[in-house]
């Protein structure tokens, strides 16, 4: 499968901006047929090293050599003469055209001034069962899947005769169990010697597609290993350059949970269509993870708990009394706080500084007669940065935006605790977050645990739940399927209970 | 320990008031620029009569202009303005008989209220976008001031009233005095108050703001009835400034408005926006018109500078944009 000279080499890229050195003499080898892993934290210089070789950015130095042969990249239309693909996160795609408009854009086969259908659906399937994909091509995008949705870019790639495939992130969006779609594609295209880089942040994904995978820190090289001769612990630590610690120890889990008072009690829950019957204790101390698939509904409940959901019928009570929420308002008066899933869009004012974020759920004690006291703000601000270690350049007049994933998420954090609930609500707590501050994440909601606050977290990402979670549900269908204590929980029960089998 | 490091200058860096060095001083130095250059090219500008003109003939649009720029930042709009002061000094000027002359400004003025209830209710309950809604009422309001005026202008003379337009108080004019003290107060809420805050933060995010907590819709309300407000005050000033009020008084000038807050920097998208840049807006469009009536150029020719002024004002604000998600992108 591999042979002699790289199909790609990139060697001692260098790039700076305004200058920062942001590569440092990296480089880069490809073989034919190959998946190679490109893996590194935020800024450690991936997407910039595949944005020069795309034609995005100039590289300050280095060479790029295809078959030997050095080129020149000097804009998009080059990298793609070469052959070269990006497969980005965000897709770009007609969402009101069929999968076959979408595969053929540009090349739809005509007969007269009309199009010919029936050839065009044909040439589309065509393409789709090379990658031996199922999907009817007369369907509408926005009828797909996430997963769906990347695969047709995939297809749409190779139809133009791509040699390098990039994937940067292709599966940040999708539920674990419909990785294997993607993974059949990605296999069936190196068969026919086209070449992957795969940039991701799940390792477990890593050690089943990559052959190799390159790490980048900091700008620098830290290394390439044969994925199968290292362990993912060890990728890790040559990413964030220090051992990274995830999870608990099963010594901070509140001794029995009988004992400690039901902070959040659901009784019943239902919204006709979406959920029902939904029963959930959490009580304080206590972390609650609720598992299910793409589609369960498992999301919805969260949102229902926290009035952006109507109710058809059941009851939710904050310490023993039945309170009605109906809207986010009603719900941070009776204790409860929510981390959403999509920081950008629903939990953060992009263009306000990190102390304006912090406090926005809560005004009342930092002022009087409407006008901010500035130095009780500034002292609040300043104990929650210290407390949960909020890191940022500036200082809590930073810029939102400028912060890291996880650094923006433990300002939502901060929001709610600053507001004084009694119970949190996570969603996706750690999407978009480097493998290195999750762990801190955790071990925040850990000690916020153990002070007494009762955690409800709703994720799709299998490991997060096992690993933080003191109990755990799964969500099939808008039903609860399981019900696990952390000593029950594996992988295969969750998974099981989460995709409808019984237990 | 290097955290704490990195905080405290910024602790101390927010004593400084918040003024935005790239729009505002940028403004500034672009009007003083401008008065340079006309006072060369007209002795008249700098005299001490013309001096005053600029001031009382922009009075009735900046005072429009803080509260739009304040429903801007909130990410509201309303053309609805030119037409409420035509509609406004209309009632009261056609009611001060009956009523008498405060009473009727007093009705004037919770006509004002009422446009901007309404505006509110059609954006925040029924879900209009601001634009189609305002442009809307525009049209309802001015269609209002014709139907009660029977086309026509109607004198408003009485002398106490007339003092809120000609009168002055220490040697300065009393509109000026009440648009300046506006000015201020609406600069100091926007920035040490909550409302101010809410006002960035649901301009900024309206979704995250509604998943924080934030009453986000009552305050989109407040806003609307606060510019309703605000043009039926000016619609009473400029009543009495020309002792006459006319139904089709103020046309276009909620165009004027809208430039001069985006001539200051301020983003159709909301978010961002600062009052003292429309305070430079503002007088930049008024030096602007003096000039051109000094230099006797037509009025049609005032138009087209007008428009023009609008389009580089959103063009450069959009490069501004650009240039800012360059940088972003160019991050990492």
């Amino acid at each position: 499968m591999i042979d002699g000279t790289p199909l790609l080499q990139m060697k001692d890229i260098e790039k700076s901006f305004y200058g920062v050195r942001v590569l440092d003499r990296v480089s880069l080898e490809l073989q034919r047929g190959e998946v190679l892993a490109l893996l590194g934290e935020n800024g450690a210089g991936k997407s910039t090293l595949i944005k020069i070789l795309n034609g995005d950015y100039q590289k300050d130095g280095g060479a790029i050599l295809i078959d030997a042969n050095p080129v020149q990249i000097n804009q998009p239309r080059d990298a793609e003469a070469l052959g070269i693909r990006m497969i980005y996160q965000e897709q770009h795609y007609a969402p009101e055209l069929s999968v076959t408009e979408n595969l053929l854009m540009g090349h739809l086969p005509s007969r007269g001034l009309l199009i010919d259908w029936k050839k065009a659906h044909e040439q589309a399937r065509e393409q789709l069962t090379l990658l031996k994909v199922a999907l009817e091509p007369t369907r509408l995008m926005l009828n797909l899947s996430v997963v769906e949705r990347q695969i047709v870019e995939v297809v749409k790639t190779i139809a133009s005769n791509a040699r390098i495939i990039v994937m940067d992130e292709p599966t940040a969006a999708f539920p674990p169990n419909e990785v294997a779609l993607l993974f059949g594609a990605i296999r069936a295209l190196v068969k026919q010697g086209i070449s992957i880089i795969y940039i991701s942040h799940r390792l477990d994904e890593i050690a089943q597609i990559a052959d190799r995978a390159t790490v980048l820190r900091d700008g620098k090289l830290v290394g390439t290993r044969r994925v199968a001769e290292v362990t993912q612990r060890d990728l890790v630590q040559m990413m964030v350059g220090h051992e990274v610690t995830r999870g608990t120890s099963d010594a901070s889990i509140p001794s029995s949970t009988s004992a400690t008072e039901a902070a959040l009690s659901v009784n019943k829950l239902t919204r006709a269509g979406r959920f029902s019957d939904i029963d959930i204790q959490v009580g304080r101390g206590e972390i609650v993870g609720i598992f299910g698939l793409l589609g369960a509904g498992h999301e919805m409940i969260i949102d229902a708990l926290f009035g952006e959901v109507p109710i058809d019928s059941g009851t939710i009570a904050i310490d023993g009394s039945t309170v009605s929420i109906t809207n986010p308002r009603e719900a941070r008066r009776a204790g409860i706080g929510l981390v959403p899933a999509d920081r950008k869009v629903q939990g953060l004012v992009l263009d306000m500084n990190v102390r304006e974020n912090v406090t926005l759920s809560n005004w009342k004690p930092l002022s009087r007669w409407g006008i901010f006291r500035r130095r009780a703000e500034q002292q609040h601000v300043q104990d929650w940065i210290n407390r949960l270690g909020i890191r940022m350049a500036g200082g809590m007049a930073t810029k939102i935006r400028f912060l890291s994933g996880g650094n923006q998420q433990k300002v939502v954090l901060a929001r709610w605790l600053e507001a004084n609930v009694k119970v949190l609500l996570l969603n996706e707590p750690t999407w978009g977050v480097d493998v290195g501050a999750r762990g801190d994440i955790y071990k925040q909601l850990e000690g916020l645990a153990a002070q007494g606050l009762a955690i409800l977290l709703v994720s799709s990402d299998l490991d997060e739940v096992l690993s933080v979670s003191h109990r755990m549900l799964t969500v099939y269908k808008g039903r609860l399927t399981g019900h696990f204590s952390r000593a029950e929980a594996t992988r295969d029960g969750l998974l099981h209970a989460a995709a409808g089998g019984t237990l | 320990m290097s955290e704490n490091a990195d905080i405290r200058p910024a602790t101390s860096r927010f004593r400084l008031p918040r003024i935005d060095f790239s729009g505002g001083v940028g403004l500034l130095i672009l009007y003083g620029v401008m008065v340079f250059i006309i006072s060369r090219l007209s002795p008249y500008f700098l005299g001490p009569r013309n001096l005053v003109n600029v001031p009382v003939s922009v009075a009735v649009i900046g005072m429009i202009a803080i509260f739009s720029t304040m429903l801007m930042i909130s990410g509201g709009l309303d053309l609805s303005v030119g037409a409420t002061t035509a509609l406004v000094g209309v009632i009261a000027a056609s009611l001060q008989g009956t009523l008498g002359v405060w009473g009727a400004a007093g009705l004037g003025l919770l006509v004002g209220v009422l446009v901007g209830l309404i505006n509110g209710l059609l954006v925040t309950r029924v879900g209009i976008n601001p634009l189609i809604t305002t442009l809307g009422m525009l049209s309802v309001v001015r269609g209002l001031a014709f139907v009660f005026s029977g086309g026509l202008s109607i004198a408003m003379l009485d002398k106490d009233f007339a003092q809120l337009g000609r009168g002055s108080i220490l040697g300065l004019p009393i509109i000026v005095v009440v648009v300046v003290i506006m000015f201020v107060a609406a600069a100091l809420v926007m920035r040490f108050t909550t409302y101010g805050r809410a006002m960035y933060a649901i301009g900024g995010n309206s979704r995250a703001s509604h998943l924080a907590g934030l009453p986000v819709k009552r305050y989109q309300m407040t806003a609307y009835i606060l510019s309703g407000l605000s043009a039926a005050i000016a619609g009473l000033f400029l009543t009495s400034r020309l002792g006459t009020a006319a139904p089709q008084a103020s046309t276009g000038l909620e165009l004027k408005v809208v430039a001069a807050i985006i001539l200051g920097g301020t983003s159709l998208a909301g978010g961002k926006g600062s009052l003292f840049s429309t305070l430079l807006g503002v007088l930049i469009l008024g030096t602007l018109d003096n000039a051109m009536t000094l230099l006797s150029i037509s009025s049609y020719y005032q138009q087209i500078a007008l428009g023009v002024i609008l389009l580089l004002a959103v063009g450069l604000d959009q490069l501004r944009v650009g240039n800012l998600s360059r940088l972003l992108r160019s991050r990492y």
